[in-house]
């Protein structure tokens, strides 16, 4: 267990090693609030998907696996969409359209093909939550670092008396200076571990 | 043959049961859908009107829109509220606008917006004086959001300009007065196109509405 999560959040990071998903890492990663919300919704279709998808594998001919999986992605996009409309309106309103981009994040395309489909229900849930951690986490180390720079604030309150924060951080350019500066260090730090 | 009999069948099943799953979900939030945005446009309504008003709504014909709202106080009215919408960024923004008959600005509270978070999203962003290591400080906390507050008192019938040289809320008392003189709003930093979609929303057919209604008064 603490292996998985060390795979999905620091070895496997789905955003930083294995780059993938970095179209909503760099649309949502602009506040820490965003970053949180988007992370738990992509979690949440991420490990369905993962399940679902490692139940039905055996009944999915290959030829047909992938337009099956988008199908299971989207249901599952679509209702944390309608929940989220009814339950959280205020999250509703500050990401609305970027929900359902999550059924173009190729990390739950990626994990239902290169994981879910290949191992048993009980292991792909697993799967599941920790690579959504690791997207969560690597999502607000982002944000972190964007909504300081960017904005002068964390979780939409204050940080530094008097700094001017730099508009660029907040726009996509920042966005990938900062998803630039994230992944180097951890690449450097694991090199380092591994030397 | 056989195979494409086969392909179809598994696809055809899988879109059956996504179907089924999606109908129920929707069926089930329905409810509290429709009571969100019954709420969230009476929340709009209270916020756009003066306290202490009654609010009635109308159903217009011609120019005037199927549904807007008027605001009544000792039997005289105060105000209008109309909704409108303009393209944003990614779709559309939506407003509900109160305005009083001689066109000055009592209100605009943004209903759905279309920006993206961290920029145009900003449009809704309530801004907080409060510090993060002291999150429980005193501060006269602000309850709506500083775009949408600065287009109290200017008027649409005049263009409204935006000046991108600082945001509303950080600036002192006399520099927002200026502004007010001048018929302008400061726009949300890096986000124009939401900044002109909100003031588009706001300008764009009001004026012709308040004329309507001006003259449907005289008649009466």
């Amino acid at each position: 267990m603490i292996k998985d999560l060390k795979r999905g959040i620091i070895t496997e990071n789905p955003i930083l090693v294995l780059a993938l998903g970095l179209c909503p890492a760099l649309a949502v990663s602009t506040s820490l609030q965003n970053g949180v919300g988007m992370g738990a919704a992509a979690t949440f279709v991420l490990v369905c998907s993962n399940v679902i998808v490692s139940l039905i594998k055996r009944f999915i001919p290959p030829k047909v696996r992938i337009p099956c999986y988008i199908i299971v992605i989207a249901t599952f996009v679509t209702m944390v969409e309608l929940i989220m409309k009814a339950y959280f309106p205020d999250l509703n309103k500050s990401l609305g359209i970027f929900v359902s981009l999550i059924v173009v994040n190729c990390i739950i395309l990626g994990r239902a093909e290169a994981y879910a489909s290949k191992n048993n229900v009980f292991k792909s849930l697993i799967d599941g939550i920790v690579m959504g951690l690791g997207f969560t986490v690597a999502l607000c180390t982002l944000a972190t670092i964007r909504e300081v720079l960017g904005a002068n604030k964390l979780w939409g309150l204050n940080v530094i008396p008097g700094f001017k924060p730099m508009t660029i951080f907040t726009l996509a350019p920042g966005g990938f200076l900062a998803i630039a500066l994230v992944m180097g260090l951890s690449n450097w730090i694991r090199d380092r571990k591994k030397g | 043959m056989l195979d494409i009999v086969r392909l179809s069948l598994v696809l055809t099943i899988v879109a059956l049961i996504a179907g089924l799953a999606i109908g129920l979900t929707y069926e089930q939030t329905r409810e509290s859908i429709a009571q969100q945005k019954r709420l969230v446009q009476q929340e709009a309504l209270m916020a756009v009107f003066p306290d202490g008003v009654r609010i009635e709504e109308r159903h217009g014909e011609d120019v005037l829109p199927d549904r807007y709202w008027v605001a009544i106080m000792n039997d005289t009215r105060v105000g209008y509220a109309f909704r409108d919408s303009s393209q944003g960024y990614a779709g559309l923004n939506k407003v509900i606008v109160g305005v009083d008959p001689e066109g000055t600005i009592l209100g605009v509270s943004i209903i759905a917006q279309a920006g993206t978070p961290g920029l145009g999203q900003r449009v809704i962003e309530i801004a907080s004086k409060k510090y993060l290591w002291n999150p429980l400080g005193r501060d006269e906390e602000e309850k709506r959001p500083w775009f949408t507050k600065q287009f109290e008192g200017l008027h649409v019938d005049e263009t409204i300009t935006f000046d991108k040289s600082a945001e509303w809320h950080a600036l002192e008392p006399e520099a927002r007065e200026r502004l007010r003189n001048k018929n302008q709003i400061t726009a949300v930093t890096g986000s124009t196109i939401s900044t002109r979609s909100v003031i588009r929303a706001v300008t764009e057919r009001i004026p012709r509405y308040l004329s309507a209604l001006a003259a449907e008064q005289e008649e009466e």
